[in-house]
């Protein structure tokens, strides 16, 4: 793609400033316009692609530039006088690299790679231990141990010079729990230690700053250029006077150290909000962290007796790097655009066109408070983050499995193929294997675009899949809002209470405690609750503190792309224990009636009526449709209502004994499988054509206070309601529950 | 941290799954079967090749995937890197109208490459 971008806000108000990053290669200028989103779908048997141009001011002609991504994280200290002329030092640190092999990568640098000016403990293009010297004057040196490191265990290396004296350490630190092996052959357990006589001056004034987990190549503007990025590991990182023994590593006295960081301080009851870390010397050298490494990290003193880093800080000093993070493409500013006055609340983007490539910047324009529409469609957006940018079909060995056809890549999908920088989903692991558990909407998410058809679904997937139910909304004359999970986390149920009626999407899949909390206070004061998809309120998720750009996730227990390492399944962010929610006693049928029971991606499939579609207090729900016919055997994604995700209606899990059971879906193929949480032991017959609970529930039941949860249960429900010109079964009964929903009639309520 | 050794007699044992319990099954009726409906419902026999197909032995270089090179319009087969940063080698000499023509393609591909058509 020849043009991409993002913008600094997902979630504005009218009157709000948004600003708008793009890149552009290959092209001198570029286009934009502001337009509504209505529907994305290009598929020629739907009702096709639909946008309305807004009129602003910033429509027209930009000039073009490239603007890149450095992606990978790293801690950095600025430059200070403590940290120059150094003639005595030692570099030391617990390290647990993952990819010693990938060529050299910076532990604790002040080194300046395009001058070899400084000094600096690295990992060399051998896997092995060393510390890089150089003055200045032209001499440089470099002390390799010599011993490749094994990928996956603890070492404790040390880099020193004192007196002339260059000696490189690294001593293996084998426990029975916080390493990969619990036990190394004689060679690999045995410590290495290199010494050499060196002639060379005082080190270190190279006018950068120092470094942990990668080193400085120079500077583009006023950004630094970062190489020697690492992957793993690092506890304890020490620029000590003199070598400080092992023991002597976990409390160090201020006074042996030039600087010294404790990465476990800063955690608190209430997790690491922080991107800052600490010094323990006297020189207050505190750093910060580029690039969200993830924190809440066990440490080489792991003992397993605690599973949380916050009762255990001691035990959770490390922070685990990759050179495949980010946080924030951090591009500057292309333009800016002032939400016009009086903009209805709804999806928008930004559409930038350089020759015949676009791409669509989407934002969400919030109402005004105080003129909410009756209706709103909380949009997931924290899901859309989770599946940002994701790299399952060139990565993942399962992905054709699951989707029991092959992934069908689109021109976002072979960009993103070859530019890693972009970051990665929280589907994704990283370049060490270790699984993603933070996303950033601080760069473009070429997969939560208008138009784009996504490989795991057979059409649409996420945010292009969410506009079919925008498009029917607005076909249908209904007067909604669109708010976002973003606002639900941050606001909680006061974003909610205006509305007589609030949609999902068709898969809000990633929830915080807050937004849970918000749901459920929503629920109890009468609202009305229509769930439009399946397979949500699902991972536990955490925002940022102060960050709504970020979530982080830890996944484990679940139907899930990785396993969060033991002793790391809790959210750094906040100190929860992560995974599913339904481990933490809030099982999705709680909030919907139905909670995730099986998924297949292949072909979808219908509802059939069950008894209780025959209480009359569920009449007005199937007015106009038949008691035989089925449901949705028609749709825009895998041919059918009732597909992808499937969720089920189970008393045990929290579905609330007065729910009514409307109707089920069957004939699914062996594609769909049973969950892996739904499971006690792997046993055969658990798929489409054996399992009668493979199937997705339709559920309705009322709430205190006059309200009412409706849920579909499944993930391709939204694809049909636009089959047949807007006239079909599916759009009948929503229309029938959306229509009864928004009145002020009372619900028959159900005992 | 991939096990050389682990990987070769994961390979061994794969190669006897593919000898006896799936070179059996591939007969012309399969091949038709899938043609006429390469997504969705199939018969046991077929639905066992393709697993094993889908699979490629848990790797992901040399796996095929399809791209679509013209919206709605035309497809091509692709094979994937298995390397980081490595985008999929488009085999511009494929070129399909329709998806599932283009499934059909990969499955055809597929059974040629282990010898089995």
């Amino acid at each position: 793609m020849e043009i991409v971008g993002y913008c600094d806000k997902l979630s504005v108000f009218p009157g709000e400033r948004i600003k708008f990053m793009v890149s552009v290669d290959g092209h001198a200028d570029y286009e934009v316009e502001i337009v509504r989103l209505i529907h994305g779908d290009t598929n020629p048997a739907g009702p096709g692609f639909k946008e309305q141009p807004i009129k602003t001011a910033l429509a027209g002609k930009y000039p073009a530039r490239k603007q890149e991504i450095d992606a990978g994280s790293y801690g950095l200290v600025p430059d200070d006088g403590a940290l120059q002329n150094l003639e005595s030092f030692a570099l030391q640190a617990m390290i647990w690299p993952t990819t010693p092999l990938k060529g050299a990568q910076g532990i604790i640098t002040k080194w300046d790679g395009a001058q070899s000016l400084g000094y600096a403990l690295v990992i060399d293009a051998a896997g092995c231990a060393a510390l890089w010297l150089g003055d200045g004057s032209g001499k440089i040196e470099k002390v390799s141990s010599s011993k490749p490191l094994l990928a996956g265990c603890w070492y404790f290396v040390t880099a020193s010079l004192q007196k002339g004296r260059v000696v490189v350490s690294q001593e293996p630190l084998v426990s029975s729990t916080s390493g990969r092996c619990a036990m190394l052959s004689p060679a690999d357990a045995a410590p290495t230690k290199v010494e050499k006589a060196v002639t060379i001056g005082p080190v270190g004034a190279n006018g950068r700053p120092l470094l942990i987990a990668g080193w400085v190549n120079g500077t583009a503007g006023e950004r630094l250029k970062v190489g020697g990025k690492y992957n793993g590991k690092i506890d304890r990182p020490r620029l000590a006077r003199f070598p400080l023994e092992r023991d002597a590593m976990d409390r160090p006295k201020p006074v042996e150290l030039i600087a010294g960081w404790d990465f476990a301080d800063g955690i608190s009851r209430n997790g690491i909000p922080s991107r800052a870390f600490t010094d323990l010397s006297f020189n207050a050298l505190h750093g910060k962290l580029v690039n969200q490494p993830t924190r809440a990290m066990t440490g080489y003193n792991w003992t397993s007796k605690e599973q949380n880093f916050i009762h255990a800080p001691e035990q959770y000093g490390a922070i685990h790097f990759h050179d495949d993070d980010v946080h924030d493409a951090g591009w500057d500013t292309d333009f800016e655009l002032t939400v016009p006055q009086g903009l209805k609340s709804g999806i928008y983007a930004a559409r930038i066109r350089a020759g015949d490539e676009e791409d669509y910047i989407p934002f969400y324009v919030r109402p005004v408070r105080g003129s909410e529409s009756r209706v709103a469609f909380l949009a997931p957006a924290a899901s859309y983050m989770a599946y940002a940018n994701d790299h399952l079909t060139t990565n993942s060995s399962v992905a054709q499995l699951m989707i029991a056809r092959n992934p069908v890549m689109q021109r976002q999908d072979l960009f993103l193929a070859t530019h890693r920088e972009y970051g990665l989903s929280t589907y994704d692991t990283h370049s060490d294997g270790s699984g993603v558990a933070y996303s950033s909407r601080l760069r473009p998410i070429l997969n939560m675009r208008p138009k784009y058809r996504h490989w795991l679904s057979p059409s649409l997937w996420q945010f292009n899949a969410d506009l079919h139910l925008v498009d029917w909304l607005t076909e249908k004359g209904y007067d909604f809002d669109v708010i976002t999970d973003q606002d639900l986390n941050f606001e909680g149920v006061d974003l909610l209470r205006p509305y007589k009626v609030v949609l999902t999407g068709s898969h809000p899949e990633y929830y915080s405690g807050a937004m849970l909390d918000a749901l459920g206070s929503y629920q109890r004061g009468g609202g009305r609750f229509m769930y439009m998809g399946a397979n949500g309120f699902y991972w536990i998720i955490a925002y940022h503190p102060t960050d709504p750009n970020i979530i982080e996730v830890r996944k484990e227990n679940g139907s899930q792309a990785w396993k969060a390492q033991p002793g790391e399944r809790h959210l750094s962010f906040t100190g929860e224990y992560g995974t599913l929610w339904r481990h933490r006693g809030r099982a999705p049928q709680k909030i919907a009636g139905t909670g995730f029971v099986a998924e297949g991606f292949d072909i979808s499939s219908y509802y059939r009526r069950k008894p209780d579609s025959f209480d009359p207090r569920a009449a007005f729900i199937f007015e106009g449709i038949a008691g035989d016919e089925l449901i949705g055997n028609f749709g825009l994604v895998g041919g059918g209502a009732a597909g992808l995700e499937l969720d089920i209606y189970d008393a045990e899990l929290g579905t609330p004994p007065h729910a009514l059971l409307l109707a089920s879906s069957e004939k699914h193929t062996d594609i769909y499988l049973e969950v892996l949480e739904e499971m006690y032991f792997n046993a055969p017959g658990v798929s489409g054509t054996q399992s009668a609970r493979v199937r997705g529930d339709i559920v309705y039941y009322t709430t205190p206070n006059g309200g009412a949860v409706f849920s579909v249960s499944s993930i391709a429900f939204c694809g049909s309601l636009s089959h047949n010109n807007y006239n079909n079964n599916c759009s009948r009964m929503i229309q029938n529950v959306l229509n009864r929903f928004i009145s002020d009639e009372p619900l028959p309520p159900l005992v | 941290m991939s096990d050389a050794k682990a990987g070769a007699v994961y390979d061994e044992i794969d190669a006897r799954i593919l000898a006896n319990s799936i070179k059996p099954l591939v007969t012309d009726e399969i091949i038709q079967e899938h043609k006429r409906n390469p997504i969705g419902f199939h018969s046991d026999a077929l639905e066992r090749v393709l697993i094993y197909l889908r699979r490629n032995r848990l790797k992901t270089a040399g796996k095929y995937v399809i791209v679509c090179t013209k919206p709605h319009q035309e497809w091509r087969i692709a094979t994937l890197s298995g390397v980081r940063g490595v985008g999929p080698k488009i085999d511009e000499s494929s070129r399909f109208t329709s998806r599932e023509e283009a499934e059909h393609g990969v499955f055809l591909k597929r059974l040629a490459d282990l010898g089995l058509i």
